[in-house]
């Protein structure tokens, strides 16, 4: 065909789609309500319901309870309740969505005469139906202050595999400045591996403080992978993995040079990134391959193509970056996962803690079991 | 040899990458839904030909984002996730729609899913679209996705989960089909 013929067939059709574009929805048309957050989608049967129904229903009864204090008033502000997509899981799942606010009771309405109590939200950071390193915390951000979590801790179950497990609150500063403070989550030693965990959050009308309550109730389920904990030697610069008990492999490493030293202690991946940008002071390079994040001020695993001598001369150059030589950083990008442990015992650098990243594993368990900044017992 | 500077500066100040934010819940569902949803129930309606199926395929398709998002946390890639959704989901309107013509062709014979909103588009463009939808399926989307969303051939590719080439070359004999049978009423 021509090249003009083709030129009027295209013109054409851009044409005619436009046209019933635009005739199947005006351009004024408001969109109906999203059945996402109405409670009313209904997953088919053979879907794993019981992981889907409270996804289904998280953002209609995140509105709903998100709001409790105003029930009556629908026309409060609830915008804390539409964000929901962290994998925050309400665990009132599809039934009290459906019966509605009607059915939920009002703590504030049952204080009689004092002041109304102040509700507070609360958010997983963890995803639902995740699989996660052994090393993962379960995180939670607060809407509002909270002064006392001894109710939450009660109302707090713990279960891997069916079985009860012990695993307590502390709560640090938000370094990721998600409201003041972060509850982290953990048992004593990391999860066991390849287990199913359940955590419930029983929190709905429970007493976060004088005058403060909870005003949602929330699970979180997810699985475990295999134990996998790097081991980063900066005396022979090498990084030992191994994989339930099992060796993987001993891969060579740069770490932060003098100036800019690594971090000590115990660190869990955070997030993976196959190509992120990094910079530093004077310098910037918007592809770094391969990397996998552990600290929040930027210490990554990452290849680092252009440091292979220094890698495998054993000399520490970096800005505090694990640098890998790319081979390595491509097979532990595929093989570890998001709360998988990373551990620095001699690097030269300041203490790891919940301050710089998911650092929980660094605090004694007796001074966890204190709760830190808000009392658990 | 790599320069000093190369080796040296890995490490990201903490105002320069978009950190602690990347690992906090971050599409919010609604807005993406206010932003998008006309878009996506007239690509839907391009697909399956009838507006009520379409806005359902829509609903649909967030619903499922909604399930996943926790797993998101890129506004393009949602919106690349829908287009997606709704890719399959008219499939699975339009699959769906044929078993039931089959069943219903005894008593309706008129049953069709054409578009009755038709009425408002001209007619020359209704030869077309009618020309459109009487070709294969991979042509048809093919042929929505270039010329109504405006999309390049490498993301046409990813939204259908096939090759590039492959879409090079369903637009191709789409196009050229197109033209045998519109060819004559140009002028």
């Amino acid at each position: 065909m021509t090249d003009d013929a083709e030129d009027a067939i295209e013109r054409r059709l851009r044409e005619a789609f436009s046209a019933q574009a635009h005739a199947s929805v005006g351009d004024t048309a408001p969109p109906p309500a999203p059945r996402f957050a109405t409670g009313t989608a209904t997953p088919g049967p053979h879907r794993r319901a019981r992981l889907l129904a409270p996804l289904a229903a998280a953002a209609a009864v995140v509105a709903v309870v998100g709001g409790i204090v105003a029930v009556a008033d629908r026309s409060a502000p609830s915008g804390r309740g539409r964000d929901v997509a962290g994998g925050s899981t309400t665990s009132t799942p599809a039934p009290a969505a459906k019966s509605g606010p009607t059915s939920v009771p009002n703590p504030a309405a049952t204080i009689g005469g004092g002041a109304p109590a102040r509700s507070v939200h609360i958010k997983l950071f963890n995803a639902d139906g995740a699989e996660y390193g052994v090393g993962m915390p379960v995180i939670a951000v607060f809407s509002g202050r909270i002064t006392d979590a001894r109710p939450l801790a009660a109302a707090t179950t713990v279960t891997v595999n069916g079985k009860p497990l012990q695993a307590d609150w502390y709560f640090a500063r938000s370094p990721a400045g998600l409201g003041a403070v972060e509850g982290h989550l953990r048992p004593h030693d990391y999860w066991p591996a390849h287990a199913k965990v359940h955590v419930g959050l029983a929190t709905q009308g429970v007493s976060a403080g004088r005058g403060i309550t909870f005003d949602d109730t929330l699970t979180l389920d997810f699985t475990t992978g295999p134990r996998t904990v790097a081991e980063v030697d900066d005396a022979s610069h090498t990084m030992t993995v191994t994989s339930d008990s099992k060796p993987v492999g001993t891969f060579p490493v740069s770490l932060g040079s003098q100036r800019t030293p690594t971090m000590h202690g115990i660190k869990v991946i955070m997030e993976k990134n196959m190509d992120v940008k990094i910079s530093g002071p004077g310098y910037s390079d918007p592809h770094v391959k391969y990397a996998q994040r552990l600290t929040y001020d930027g210490e990554y695993l990452h290849a680092a193509p252009w440091n292979v001598a220094n890698i495998n001369g054993g000399r520490d150059t970096s800005n505090g970056c694990t640098n890998l030589l790319p081979t390595s950083a491509a097979l532990l990008y595929k093989m570890l996962r998001v709360g998988d442990v990373v551990t620095y015992p001699d690097a030269p650098g300041p203490a790891m803690s919940i301050a710089s990243g998911f650092g929980d594993w660094n605090v004694p368990w007796s001074t966890w079991r204190t709760g830190g900044l808000v009392p658990t017992s | 040899v790599a320069p000093l500077t190369a080796v040296e500066a890995d490490r990201p100040t903490r105002s320069v990458i978009e950190e602690p934010t990347a690992l906090v819940p971050q599409i919010d569902l609604h807005a993406l839904y206010t932003a998008h949803w006309r878009y996506l129930v007239r690509l839907a309606a391009l697909l399956v030909d009838d507006v009520a199926s379409a806005e359902d395929v829509v609903q649909d398709a967030f619903v499922a984002l909604h399930r996943k998002s926790a797993g998101l946390r890129d506004p393009d890639a949602a919106l690349a996730y829908l287009r997606t959704s709704v890719l399959n989901l008219s499939r699975s309107v339009l699959r769906r729609r044929q078993v039931a013509r089959r069943h219903l062709r005894v008593a309706e014979p008129e049953a069709t899913a054409a578009a009755d909103h038709d009425v408002l588009v001209r007619d020359e463009h209704r030869a077309a679209l009618a020309a459109v939808r009487r070709l294969p399926r991979h042509q048809r989307e093919v042929l929505i996705l270039r010329y109504w969303s405006g999309l390049s051939e490498r993301e046409i590719a990813q939204t259908l989960g096939i090759s590039p080439g492959s879409v090079k070359s369903a637009a191709s004999r789409g196009l050229a089909t197109l033209q045998r049978v519109l060819g004559g009423e140009l002028s």
